[in-house]
């Protein structure tokens, strides 16, 4: 504000008359003349101050852009604030977890709408309450009695067969995975409906290390026509005759 | 006012009081700069041919074996590895160079605005002698390969803790003069010291803690380096650099600061942004997107801190631009706020997921820190010590020349260095 | 831009080999800015052994003002 020229004689004269104390720490070696050594102390300006300039509108407008843009992106790549997100891309699991209704449920509610996934679990509640007690949990089976399912081509090859012999149970001697067994399986055409032999066939197809694809319940209910002129269990030779014998591989 | 004897008189105890420390805080810094830059030009020089000190070495031995022990040539070879030299250039200027030159003009700005000398100076220059007594063991230390390979935090923990203490010992004196401050408007340039002297314990303290001594696990390791690499530039160096700045500009042209509203709201708006930024150096990383996409939200959000700053500025400068002509402060001050804006500008553009494809891993990143701490906060210290020191001494400059030497090399230097690696920076990426 | 994937054939090496002249731009502008800080710290240390201008007639100024009112450092 002030900026009228400093008069150096004035404010120099002052010092020349007081011999002041607090001089006393300033010490600025060998010379001896106040008016040179303070002459960087007296030019100075004024300390600076803060003038009232009101924020321009322009501004607050470019403020307000700003803003807006930041709350779009993290409106757009938000995550979730999911800490089990990692792909601010994943549009689709970022909906359903927020549909879900919060962070924790980001998984689960994009499970449910996985029809294999549902199918996978209905399949094992399926297996343990009806097939374990032969098959074994681990699907293993027994030696000579059942077959097992791990990695058997009953299981993963035809799936017409597989179906044709869950409906209708099988009896006498097979050979599996070159062993022989020789047991009785029974129909359960009546007790499983087609959702749930579906999500067992799933489940044994995919189980254990077992690579078979889904079976729907569409195909079972096909199936059901297809195989209904058969009475009682197949054996060996009938079944092989469903789409052709065993591939060895 | 500023012919006012009673004043003037004010200010000659304030500057009498901060002389020693001060002095000595520009002296090392200088010493650690010219060392610093030679370190950051021998791994410069090692990137495009890697040979450089080994074929030295022939007539280096020569040189050397006549009055140096066995063993000396190997020695310094293993020393100027590219691995050792590159952190050595970053921590000495970082930590010799940019952390003392600020904790200097922070002392005496804090000093002139509070009006009141500092109190034990002989304590604060003991500070900045353990300080460097640190930087000595931490840089060699890191030639000897004793590096903790954590960028920013090369130093082993008992040379941060070294650093610490005597960051303690200085700001408290800071902090103590703000509290036995004269009656009257505390200026933005006190805030910025006052945050800048607090925010750099919690985050020196916080990252040495969760880094060092009982380290975090795995990626979240990355998130505390990173949170403590861009706020040691954000939160320390940055309103070291605008309270200078701010201080600076006015004082040399002798009028106010356009606005007090504009200097308010781009404080908090940095403040509040500021510390999120870190989780942009870790896009594509294996963290969650929640936290990447609100660090580059808060990147983009530092442009409003930065136009308000940067029209604050202007407007103060505005019908004063010829003062850039002679006074060798102002140029400085004023080549380093544009270059303020301008990296924040480009940090903030860096942060998009687009964009950081590119230039992420490249020598782009590089030109950005140079542009940052070199452009921006160097320069500004720059134009600090050409105002400081004739107060503190006395004594005017010797020679106009040799200012417009360091300008003049110092711009061209700084403005092709950062030109040629952001080019060269897109077209590796 | 030679890491776009569209751009398969490079291999690492061949980057490397592009970014050389550009680094070696940036030796030559860090010379530029060594030798700045260089006569910078010289300057310093003449200050500090006193040989700064003590004979009173104002600050060391890069040009002229066009006033003396203006004159500061």
């Amino acid at each position: 504000m002030s900026s009228e020229p400093n008069p150096p004689s004035d404010a120099a004269n002052e010092f020349q008359e007081q011999e002041n104390p607090a001089l006393r720490g300033i010490d600025y070696s060998e010379s001896t003349n106040v008016n040179q050594i303070h002459e960087s102390i007296l030019r100075e300006k004024v300390d600076p101050q803060e003038g009232e300039e009101p924020i321009s509108l322009v501004l607050i407008g470019i403020i307000g852009v700003t803003l807006l843009f930041g709350g779009i992106y993290l409106g757009r790549y938000w995550g979730a604030f999911d800490g089990m997100i990692y792909d601010e891309r994943a549009r689709s699991v970022v909906a359903g977890a927020a549909t879900g209704g919060g962070a924790g449920a980001a998984g689960a509610p994009a499970a449910a709408e996985d029809p294999v996934a549902v199918a996978l679990k209905l399949g094992k509640r399926v297996y343990t309450a009806n097939c374990a007690s032969c098959h074994q949990g681990s699907g293993q089976g027994a030696a000579g009695q059942y077959p097992p399912l791990v990695a058997s081509d009953y299981v993963l090859q035809s799936e017409r067969r597989l179906i044709a012999l869950l409906l209708h149970g099988a009896e006498g001697p097979m050979t599996v995975k070159g062993n022989v067994y020789n047991g009785a399986m029974p129909a359960w055409e009546k007790q499983l409906n087609d959702k749930q032999m579906a999500a067992v066939a799933t489940y044994i197809r995919q189980e254990w290390g077992n690579n078979g694809g889904p079976i729907t319940p569409e195909q079972v209910a096909a199936a059901r026509v297809e195989f209904a002129s058969q009475t009682k269990a197949y054996n060996e030779a009938q079944l092989l005759a469903i789409d052709g014998p065993i591939v060895v591989k | 006012m500023p012919g006012d004897a009673a004043d003037a008189l004010e200010r000659a105890q304030v500057d009498a009081s901060c002389r020693v420390p001060v002095m000595l805080f520009f002296a090392s810094a200088v010493f650690w700069l010219v060392v610093g830059t030679l370190f950051g030009l021998i791994a410069s020089y090692k990137l495009h041919n890697p040979l450089f000190i080994i074929e030295l070495s022939p007539w280096l031995s020569s040189l050397l074996e006549k009055f140096s022990p066995a063993g000396t040539v190997e020695l310094i070879n293993a020393s100027l590895t590219f691995g050792r030299i590159r952190p050595a250039h970053l921590n000495a200027v970082a930590y010799g160079w940019a952390a003392p030159v600020g904790l200097g003009v922070a002392v005496w700005l804090m000093a002139r605005l509070c009006r009141v000398p500092l109190r034990f100076p002989l304590l604060v220059s003991a500070a900045g002698v353990l300080w460097n007594i640190g930087m000595f063991v931490g840089i060699g230390v890191l030639l000897s390969g004793g590096s903790t390979s954590i960028e920013w935090l090369e130093f082993p923990p008992f040379v941060s803790f070294i650093l610490f203490l005597s960051f303690a010992l200085i700001s408290i004196w800071a902090v103590d003069m703000f509290v036995h401050r004269k009656p009257g408007h505390v200026y933005v340039s006190q805030w910025y010291i006052m945050a800048a002297l607090f925010w750099f314990p919690w985050l020196y303290g916080t990252a040495n803690m969760l880094i060092q001594l009982i380290p975090a696990q795995g990626s979240v390791q990355a998130i505390v380096n990173w949170w403590y690499g861009h706020n040691a530039l954000g939160l320390w160096f940055t309103p070291l650099g605008l309270a200078a700045a701010y201080y600076m500009i006015p004082k040399v042209i002798g009028r106010p600061v356009y606005s007090y509203y504009l200097s308010a709201f781009g404080f908090w708006a940095l403040a509040l942004f500021y510390s999120w930024n870190g989780g942009h150096h870790l896009i594509g990383g294996p963290l969650p997107a929640w936290l990447i996409t609100s660090s580059i939200v808060a990147s983009v959000m530092m442009v409003i801190p930065v136009v308000v700053t940067a029209i604050n500025h202007h407007m103060t400068m505005k019908g004063n631009f010829q003062v850039l002509r002679y006074s060798p402060t102002l140029r400085f001050v004023v080549f380093g706020a544009m270059s303020y804006t301008l990296a924040s500008l480009q940090g903030s553009s860096m942060a998009f997921r687009d964009l950081n494809t590119v230039t992420h891993f490249t020598h782009y990143t590089i030109g950005h820190s140079h542009l940052g701490l070199y452009a921006f906060y160097t320069m500004i210290m720059f134009g600090c010590i050409y105002y400081i020191v004739p107060r503190l001494l006395g004594r005017e400059w010797v020679s106009a020349r040799l200012i417009k030497i360091h300008f003049w090399t110092c711009a061209y230097g700084i403005v092709a260095m950062v030109l040629i690696l952001s080019v060269g920076g897109v077209i590796q990426g | 831009m030679l890491q776009h994937p569209e751009n398969p054939t490079n291999t690492f090496s061949n980057i490397v080999e592009a970014t050389k002249p550009w680094l070696r731009g940036r030796t030559i502008s860090g010379v530029l800015i060594l030798v700045g800080h260089l006569a910078f710290a010289y300057h310093f240390v003449l200050m500090l052994l006193k040989f700064g201008r003590a004979d009173g007639v104002g600050p060391t100024l890069l040009a002229k003002p066009e006033s003396a009112a203006e004159a500061s450092s």
